[in-house]
């Protein structure tokens, strides 16, 4: 079942020198548990492409549409909610609130649910434990080193179970041991079904990811699609 | 996790900020309690000493030719104390006024200057059980004369002979123990010597008549005026007048006080609430990538709005309930400088809560904008920071 639709979608941003392109007619479908790796190089459109899919970003034209909800049929508010349930997100350089510690970080997301508090630690014990930083809870950002701020932001964006994690270059910020250990906390998550949408840089972990999606100048790059592993 | 611990997370993390915040809030805070409760205090003793004294009405011969006042207020601005006086009938004429019973004190006077140790000092002889009725807030070392041949000195006569309590002066060659001295009023009182009433007759040589005499009616100004032109039909070449009282020229004073203090409260809140206005939107323009991250994971705008306004409610309370008490203890400790009105600074829970609701109101209102700015931050947008 395609967890993701998207459907001819254009992004143009209107500027006082004209109008950019950012994305150019882009289609293409995510089955629910795979792993899709989101290529290109700087400019192409894969930040645009990420939060669009991530209910952020309305296209100028065509249709995202998400567990067979068209994403921007919603309004603003019912988005808000659409991200909250269905999304989780791991931005770029962790971006954890620096005054709230590792547990609280992990409870945010679940601060607009009416879950109680005490089932909200629990959760997110659990979470932090299975992203390998159990015992670490009480760590505020500063004390914690590159890895185990992204072990937490990771956390961070599974504690409510979404459907879909979106991961914008996850390694960026990591040397290369810890990116490899994150990699395959992805591989590991994926394993246990959840979807993965991750833009990254680095072709060496595309040994990780299912399938592939490179753009180039806001299209789908066709010429790097090899086979099967084009993802549309 | 509740949105209440983020906000206070927040405030927690910026100890100095947050601790300049609240002091300029406090600070206003504070001023304005002082201020409404040193003004209420005053009002609350003027309006006793108004209904205490009632309305007062002077009763003086036709003839002026000095002038003599009481209390620093001119009660009886031109009596004239060596020439003309009252019958000595006088007390039971004003007596007999068909709202007699509606008088609360007669207080007659026989006055004439009188030579003390070489120079002239002025000589009252009052009935002092009458007039200190009339002169509540008079304040003496010793006590009042209870029997003829006893004076009472005014503070600067004392300063000047500087009598000793139960020694003797001599006026017009007569004798007169001092059993009180009057601190100082800062009014004519200081420079007079009392006695009774038959003391004075003595040494003034003034076998009978009055020079003056002061009543007190009950607080109704149609009395008053009832009492005074009844009087004056009854006492041919006299003039019966109401005295403004002193307690009503304060009156006046502590209404402009009064004015004053809502001026200064005005804008002591104008800048508290842009105090918080300031602070909370310098907050937000820092806090965007933050507030941003909070939309991408699905935060409302509701969400982000009650945030920032549990942040500005947060503050002003504690500047609030900081304020209310610093203010009732500047109020305490600058009382006594009023010492003209006796304050008597009373906790006024009503005034607390009134603080509390206001200031967190202000607070509320003044972060209307910057929690509108915060909650309108597009998520894509504010996510390109990163």
């Amino acid at each position: 079942m395609n967890l993701i639709k998207v459907d001819n979608v254009t992004k143009v941003f209107k500027g006082g020198e004209g109008s950019v392109t950012a994305l150019g007619g882009v289609s293409f479908k995510v089955p629910e548990g795979d792993f899709v790796a989101l290529m290109g190089p700087s400019g192409s459109g894969k930040s645009t492409l990420l939060t669009m899919l991530g209910a952020m970003n309305p296209p100028t034209s065509g249709i995202v549409e998400i567990d067979g909800i068209d994403v921007y049929s919603l309004t603003a508010e019912k988005r808000a909610d659409f991200r909250s349930e269905y999304l989780g997100f791991v931005f770029q350089q962790f971006q954890l609130i620096p005054y709230l510690t590792a547990l609280e970080n992990v409870m945010l997301p679940l601060a607009i649910t009416r879950k109680s508090n005490r089932e909200q630690i629990r959760m997110a014990k659990e979470v932090l434990e299975k992203v390998g930083l159990g015992g670490k809870e009480g760590r505020l950002p500063n004390q914690m080193s590159g890895g185990e701020q992204e072990r937490v932001a990771i956390a961070r964006a599974i504690v409510n179970e979404p459907p879909i994690l979106f991961a914008d270059e996850p390694t960026g910020a990591l040397d290369s041991k810890n990116s490899e250990e994150i990699m395959s906390l992805f591989k590991y998550l994926n394993q246990e079904g959840q979807t993965i949408i991750m833009v990254t840089h680095n072709e060496e972990f595309l040994t990780h990811v299912k399938r592939t999606i490179f753009i180039r100048d806001g299209v789908l790059d066709q010429s790097r699609h090899p086979g099967s592993r084009i993802a549309v | 996790m509740q949105l209440r611990d983020i906000a206070l997370k927040n405030l927690q993390r910026r100890k100095i900020k947050l601790l300049f915040m609240v002091f300029g809030i406090f600070f206003g805070i504070a001023t304005i309690v002082t201020l409404f409760t040193l003004t209420g205090a005053m009002e609350q003793s003027v309006n006793r000493k108004i209904s205490e004294t009632g309305i007062k009405l002077a009763v003086s011969p036709e003839t002026e030719s000095a002038s003599f006042s009481v209390g620093g207020i001119p009660v009886v601005s031109g009596v004239s104390y060596d020439v003309t006086d009252l019958p000595a009938d006088t007390p039971e004429v004003i007596r007999s006024v068909t709202d007699a019973e509606k008088i609360r004190v007669i207080a007659p006077k026989v006055m004439g200057m009188a030579a003390m140790e070489g120079a002239r000092v002025l000589l009252v002889g009052v009935d002092f059980e009458s007039e200190l009725k009339l002169k509540p807030w008079w304040d003496m070392v010793g006590s009042s004369p209870v029997r003829e041949g006893q004076a009472l000195v005014g503070s600067r006569v004392a300063d000047k002979y500087r009598p000793s309590l139960g020694s003797a002066i001599k006026v017009n060659g007569q004798k007169l123990t001092v059993t009180g001295i009057l601190k100082e009023t800062g009014e004519e009182e200081d420079g007079i010597v009392f006695t009774g009433i038959a003391s004075a007759r003595k040494v003034l040589d003034k076998p009978e008549g009055y020079s003056f005499v002061e009543i007190t009616t009950e607080r109704d100004d149609a009395l008053a005026a009832r009492v005074s032109g009844e009087l004056s039909k009854k006492l041919p070449d006299t003039r019966v007048r109401v005295i403004k009282e002193a307690s009503e020229a304060r009156q006046e004073l502590v209404e402009r006080f009064s004015r004053f203090s809502l001026v200064v409260s005005l804008v002591m809140a104008v800048i508290a609430v842009l105090i918080i206005a300031s602070t909370i939107t310098a907050s937000v323009n820092e806090r965007t990538r933050e507030i941003g991250i909070l939309r991408a994971i699905g935060f409302r705008k509701g969400h982000i709005t009650r945030i920032i306004l549990l942040e500005a409610g947060i503050i002003s309370g504690i500047s609030a309930v900081a304020g209310y008490f610093a203010g009732m203890g500047a109020a305490w400790l600058t009382a006594p400088l009023f010492a003209d009105f006796q304050l008597s600074i009373s906790w006024n829970p009503l005034l607390g809560a009134a603080v509390l609701t206001g200031a967190v109101a202000a607070g509320l209102l003044a972060s209307l904008y910057p929690a509108s700015k915060a909650a309108k931050l597009d998520p894509a947008e504010a996510l390109r920071f990163i």
